[in-house]
């Protein structure tokens, strides 16, 4: 064997397009392409014959021991960076033979891949992106071979679907995951539109896993084309169990509060700062009348309230919002914009945000119209007991002050009987006694009257044509009113129909005419004027006269008093107005007085047009 | 038996004022016992007796319930009259 010379450079080596040396069992150059020795800026002179580890200051272990290797016949390819200029350099280390394939040494081929390293580089990083992306997102990621027929799954999509290691994918048994029915169903449709329409997919779906469990997930592909040629689907794989779990979860939650709300007996509404409803339950939309939760959301009280119920409203949310005070517990009259008015005990809480500022306001209302009724109808029933009570005691005055008195009178005059002589005089007692008993009895029918018309309060009640009914007893008073040369002037209105209690009313009508011309004066013809008008439930009954008149600062209090009497007539007994007041209260009127002294005198009678 | 100028009983129950009289009649020396049927009558008499003799009775007896008007009423004017000595009683 002979050793080369190797100061020769050979021509056909030099010509070599790609940077190529030989080196010798030494590591000394022997030959090497101009092309190496360009691109190393090496001296052309001095470069072979020398040692190639002196020539290339790589500090790498790598690359000395592949040349090592080599020499002794293993070739091998190895990537260093070469610190002058930055690069990357593939040296592909191949065996030189002698004609009896002995290695004589080592041909290197050197290659530039700093473009190429680079790539794979980031290739490399990209792909560790993607995993850690995976990784946390869950997503996988599958191909599918159209030529081969195979499907590629990543660990992740593995992981997904529960499989062994050695599990092999099929497009087929890939379907066979997604639970039968929807699921199953939507991704055949999916993939089969995929292929024959290049339609990409994305939808969530359920999915029975090898190990039996049922898992939601976003599955999406895509076909893929080369030059129109169908060659295969990619995709994705997302487990999004959890995220529909939790997502079941909380419209779970939302549901029972939906619930909740909706059943409460009150209504329960949110408003904005500008007041208007971002929540309301189903009371509170009942109540509305605008059909439907969610007609009434972004309406203000303006939309539903009359203009007064509405301001006011507005301005318990202001107060509530500008204090942050909580307004607990307000009976409110609202009236809505049909007219209907219903009374609510309101509290209106303070709305906050998540900064804790406020952004509104909690709205709660009761509905207490029923009680509000029931109070005042058992405010009226106390004010009713309270004057039957009144009454009551008055009457049993009355009844004590006259019986006292008769029997006072019996007493003494019985006295005078037993000691008295003299006939004349015990004759005239005995006529006293006559005339007291007389009286008595005569209190009694009057007490029994006044007890009558209070017991038997429940007497049928009658319509009554009131206009006629004064003529009739216009007629029944003929006499009187001629012997007093009266004057009575009907301008009750025509066909006026009254409920009434009837023998109540023409003791009531005989009464107060009677009255009114009785108490006239001397010097005027006395002339009674009734006439009718309606107020607040009421037909009201107006006797006018012309007579004396009443003092009422003096006698008002007394006027309907039981034996009150304030004229020097002979035939006032101070029962008439007394009896009168009782049955028409018990009608469920009521009887006022004005008078002036010497002018005259207006009685207004109040007939109760409800019951 | 004392004796009394003039008594005046007001009330309106001739019965009663009857009484009175009878039982006055025991027990004291009176010239004059006058009745009134109410309040105002009895007024009416005594502030015209009291212009013109600066007299008044020495007793009243006088009723609380009256027509027209009643022994409060009655007391109230009475009261006003620019009498120096008084004297009364009073039923009911």
């Amino acid at each position: 064997m002979k050793v080369r010379n190797i100061h020769t450079n050979n021509y056909l080596i030099k010509q070599l397009p790609k940077a190529t040396a030989f080196v010798n069992t030494k590591y000394e150059i022997v030959y090497a392409s101009d092309r190496w020795i360009a691109d190393f800026e090496l001296d052309g002179s001095t470069v072979f014959g020398t040692s190639i580890f002196s020539r290339f200051d790589i500090n790498c272990e790598d690359w000395k021991n592949s040349l090592k290797k080599c020499v002794k016949g293993t070739p091998g390819k190895v990537i260093v960076n070469y610190p002058i200029e930055e690069k990357w350099l593939e040296w592909l280390n191949t065996p030189w033979y002698d004609e009896n394939e002995n290695v004589i040494g080592a041909i290197i081929q050197v290659e530039d891949v700093t473009s190429r390293n680079s790539n794979n580089v980031r290739l490399e990083k990209l792909e560790e992106l993607i995993n850690d992306k995976s990784e946390g997102t869950k997503i996988g990621t599958w191909e599918f071979d159209h030529t081969t027929k195979k499907l590629r799954w990543c660990p992740i999509v593995r992981d997904i679907h529960e499989v062994s290691d050695t599990f092999v994918p099929t497009l087929e048994n890939a379907i066979e995951f997604y639970s039968q029915g929807y699921s199953r169903n939507a991704i055949s449709i999916a993939v089969d539109n995929a292929i024959a329409n290049r339609e990409p997919w994305n939808e969530k779906l359920e999915i029975i896993t090898a190990k039996g469990n049922h898992r939601w997930v976003i599955a999406a592909g895509k076909p893929i084309y080369d030059h129109d040629e169908f060659i295969g689907l990619i995709g994705s794989f997302q487990d999004i169990t959890h995220q529909v779990l939790s997502e079941e979860r909380s419209s779970e939650n939302h549901g029972l509060l939906q619930t909740l709300i909706d059943s409460l007996p009150l209504n329960v509404y949110i408003k904005d700062r500008e007041s208007r409803k971002i929540l309301v339950n189903k009371s509170e939309s009942d109540y509305a009348g605008l059909g439907g939760p969610e007609k009434l959301l972004g309406k203000d009280d303006f939309d539903v309230y009359d203009k007064k119920t509405a301001e006011m409203s507005r301005k318990e949310d202001l107060m509530v919002m500008n204090s942050g005070i909580p307004m607990l517990d307000k009976e409110d009259i609202c009236v809505k914009k049909d007219g209907s008015s219903t009374v609510f005990l309101v509290s209106k809480i303070p709305f906050l945000d998540k900064n804790n500022e406020i952004a509104g306001i909690i709205g709660m209302s009761i509905d207490v119209t029923d009680q509000k009724r029931k109070e005042e109808e058992l405010r009226k029933l106390i004010n009713v007991t309270s004057l039957q009570n009144k009454k009551l005691i008055d009457f049993a005055h009355i009844v004590s002050h006259n019986l006292r008195s008769h029997t006072a009178n019996f007493s003494m005059l019985l006295d005078f009987l037993v000691h008295e002589t003299n006939e004349d005089e015990r004759s005239k007692i005995l006529k006293m006694l006559s005339d007291s008993s007389d009286s008595l009895l005569e209190t009694l029918n009057n007490l029994n009257e006044v007890v009558a018309i209070n017991t038997n309060v429940n007497q049928e009640k009658k319509r009554v044509d009131l206009k006629k009914k004064v003529s009739r007893i216009e007629k029944d008073l003929q006499g009187f009113l001629v012997n007093h040369n009266a004057k009575i002037i009907n301008n009750i209105t025509e066909d006026l129909k009254i409920k009434v209690i009837p023998s109540y009313l023409d003791s009531i009508l005989m009464n107060f005419i009677t009255n009114a011309v009785k108490y006239s004066l001397p010097e005027r013809r006395p002339i009674v004027h009734l006439s009718t008008r309606r107020k607040n439930g009421y037909t009201v009954l107006s006797i006018d006269d012309n007579g004396s008149g009443i003092d009422l600062k003096k006698y008002g209090e007394k006027l309907f008093g039981m034996y009150k009497t304030f004229h020097n007539h002979q035939d006032s007994r101070g029962i008439g107005l007394y009896i009168s007041k009782n049955q028409i209260e018990a009608m469920k009127g009521k009887v006022e007085v004005e008078s002036t002294v010497g002018v005259g005198t207006t009685f207004k009678i109040y007939f109760n047009e409800k019951d | 038996m004392k004796k009394i100028n003039a008594i005046y009983v007001i009330d309106d129950d001739p019965i009663l004022v009857f009484g009175i009289k009878k039982m006055l009649g025991l027990v004291v020396h009176c010239d004059s016992i006058t009745d009134f049927k109410n309040g105002k009558l009895a007024l009416d008499n005594i502030s015209h007796h009291f212009k013109v003799s600066g007299h008044i009775p020495e007793v009243i007896f006088l009723d609380i319930n009256m027509p027209v008007m009643d022994g409060w009423q009655f007391l109230e004017q009475f009261i006003k009259l620019p009498i120096k000595e008084k004297k009364y009683a009073s039923t009911s």
